[in-house]
């Protein structure tokens, strides 16, 4: 009788525990940290993005392709923009495609350039009306500036996808921040995934995520970052010769990570952030009305590809800009996607 | 001009202190820095008057007071025995501060901040306690309200806050109607309104994210510039052994309203903890700023994204 009551209390006593971590793990996600808000320079809010620019990717000459209307009352844009345009003009680029795109919201996106035969290849992930998420690929035609659609990527273990990155002209890594449902989340499981595409099959490349959302890829190919926004991290994954992933570094940067741009040259990772996660979803529930939620952009650097310091090189009440997801850096100058509305354009004048 | 206090000691601090002290050839000093003129860097001032001690001159807080064309310094020194509260006039001419009085009182503990409301009277954060200084991290610890804020009318001290805890930074708003109050330990920023019988009501309190330390307000807007330590127990290392530990630094500026009880944002004007250690205050003067530290150096810097 003794020994039952004392094994009982041995399991209540691991069972209180285990609850007790993962309230204070929620507790962490929800936190509300001060905003002490500092820019690196003097920033523009641009225009031509009212619907959204979550996520966005330049090229090395200049051109950044912004992906807009995730929030389900805009409608989905693929929209470019030049860094070395000084009117800042944001133009919306017609789609080409047998299929009826109308009705689409777009999300992450990912560009290829084929530096020996010159074709630009774009990927963006398509949130369906049907409730289908898809992989949508097009080539950019630069002579009648239009997208043409060549390809669809459908696959059932497609679920919730958020961001992608190409690795070739036809392949791409692509995570999935959900398996089954928002009661994961919930429940802190952690079966979100990240999967690879190979030109004709899908395969998960690795498990294991909450809420991977943000992915990109080294310069040199070798190493795959992927954000987990309610983990509060960045992991480091190695390739392996058969495309799988293996986990080598979990950073955490004890912000609501989004979307990760890689610095061509310098290997730096470009993250747009949320600091107040709890603020963000509310924000995003109100599909962007009312007080808005507070940016921010981490600069990352890199030694080896492994992630080393982290810095803040932007942090706003929302003021300036709402709800930050995604910024890249060109010659000194950054532009900031927001989830719900216009990109920011900023000079860096004061930053390490 | 900016009046700098430096050498930082007292029975409060733990003995390593005082052997980084020694080693440095560090004395309680008061400085000069002149922010239209940073070339000229710091100066020291020499202290005359002959009821002055330099011996256990440990000065802490600090207070300007212009009047009818003299400028009057308070400061905060902890002594051996007591803490006191010393007035000096500065001698612009010979560089020199006289020392003109000493406040004693019974109600006083642990002096940190002072801030003067005419030549005869101010408010001072009397913050603790005990004076020990492993009773005192006890305090801080257990969030003991052991502190006050005293106001010294012209003949004594008397209590005029509820107990406080950790109250350190003390300074005037703007249009001297308010007294903002730092909590370091209680990360707070706390504004009062004085009343008729200068007791202290306590009308707002603001949550900072970091420990801060000494409060100062910019003359052009009324906004409040805080000196901050955003690691408390990096801080709390580094002023047991300067030497060895390294602490980070960070200073905010708090955009108050009109009236001046309410804050409106929070800027982030520097955050740093590879060349500074420990800010504690921080002066802005036409887009330049002056860093103090606890018992690092200070540093100069130009503001030009606000």
């Amino acid at each position: 009788m003794a020994a039952v009551k004392f094994v009982l209390s041995i399991i209540a006593t691991v069972v209180f525990a285990v609850v007790m971590k993962k309230l204070a793990t929620v507790w962490n996600v929800f936190r509300s940290p001060v905003i002490a808000v500092h820019a690196p320079g003097p920033c523009i809010r641009l225009e031509g993005a009212e619907g959204g620019s979550e996520d966005l990717t330049a090229l090395p000459d200049g051109r950044v392709f912004i992906s807009s209307g995730v929030i389900s009352s805009e409608k989905g844009k693929i929209l470019l923009m030049d860094f070395l345009d000084n009117t800042h003009k944001i133009k919306e680029l017609q789609l080409q495609s047998d299929q009826n795109m109308s009705d689409a919201h777009y999300h992450g996106l990912s560009v290829w350039q084929d530096n020996e035969k010159g074709g630009l290849t774009l990927a963006v992930i398509m949130h369906r009306s049907s409730g289908e998420d898809t992989v949508e690929m097009f080539k950019f035609d630069e002579k009648k500036q239009i997208l043409i659609h060549s390809k669809t990527v459908r696959d059932p273990l497609f679920y919730e996808l958020n961001d992608l990155v190409l690795v070739s002209e036809n392949q791409f890594y692509v995570t999935c921040s959900l398996k089954w449902s928002l009661l994961e989340l919930f429940l802190h499981l952690r079966f979100g995934e990240v999967l690879f595409y190979d030109g004709s099959r899908v395969r998960v490349a690795a498990g294991g995520h909450i809420f991977a959302n943000g992915i990109n890829i080294s310069p040199d190919h070798r190493h795959v970052y992927v954000a987990e926004l309610l983990e509060k991290d960045i992991l480091v994954y190695e390739r392996q010769g058969d495309n799988s992933l293996v986990l080598k570094q979990t950073k955490y940067v004890d912000s609501g990570v989004d979307n990760i741009e890689v610095d061509p040259k310098s290997g730096d990772l470009w993250v747009g952030a949320h600091p107040r996660i709890g603020t963000l979803i509310y924000f995003m529930h109100r599909e962007g009305q009312g007080a808005p939620s507070p940016s921010q952009v981490l600069k990352i650097k890199t030694e080896k590809g492994m992630l080393r310091d982290v810095i803040e090189v932007f942090l706003d009440d929302g003021g300036e800009i709402p709800a930050s997801s995604v910024a890249t850096v060109f010659k000194n100058r950054m532009v900031i996607g927001s989830v719900t509305s216009n990109p920011l354009l900023c000079d860096i004048k004061y930053s390490k | 001009l900016t009046f700098i206090t430096s050498g930082i000691d007292g029975p409060l601090f733990s003995p390593t202190m005082k052997e980084y002290h020694k080693k440095d050839n560090v004395r309680g000093r008061i400085m000069l820095f002149n922010l239209e003129k940073p070339a000229d860097g710091v100066r020291e001032l020499m202290i005359v008057g002959n009821q002055f001690s330099y011996e256990d001159f440990a000065p802490h807080g600090i207070s300007v007071l212009e009047e009818k064309g003299k400028i009057f310094l308070f400061v905060v020194v902890h002594r051996a025995e007591e803490d006191t509260v010393e007035k000096f006039e500065f001698l612009e001419k010979t560089l020199e501060l006289k020392h003109l009085k000493t406040y004693k009182g019974t109600l006083v503990h642990l002096l940190n901040d002072v801030a003067a409301t005419g030549p005869e009277t101010f408010y001072t954060t009397d913050y603790g306690y005990y004076r020990n200084h492993v009773l005192h991290f006890l305090e801080q610890i257990i969030g003991l309200y052991y502190g006050h804020v005293l106001y010294y009318d012209g003949r004594d001290f008397i209590r005029v806050s509820e107990p406080t805890y950790m109250a350190n930074g003390i300074t005037l708003s703007k249009d001297g109607r308010h007294v903002y109050v730092v909590s370091s330990a209680g990360k707070k920023f706390i504004v009062y309104k004085p009343e008729a019988n200068n007791r202290l009501t306590k009308i707002n309190e603001v949550e900072l994210d970091t420990f801060p330390d000494n409060p100062t307000i910019d003359p052009v807007t009324g906004d409040v510039l805080l000196g901050c330590h955003p690691i408390g127990f990096k801080i709390t290392k580094h002023l047991n052994d300067p030497s060895t530990e390294i602490a980070a630094s960070q200073v905010l500026m708090l955009h108050m309203d009109k009236s001046g009880t309410n804050v409106t944002g929070v800027t982030e004007l520097l955050s740093d903890d590879l060349e500074l250690y420990g800010s504690s205050s921080a002066t802005l003067y036409k887009k330049r700023m002056l860093v103090g530290t606890v018992c690092h150096k200070m540093m100069y810097c130009e503001v030009n994204t606000l």
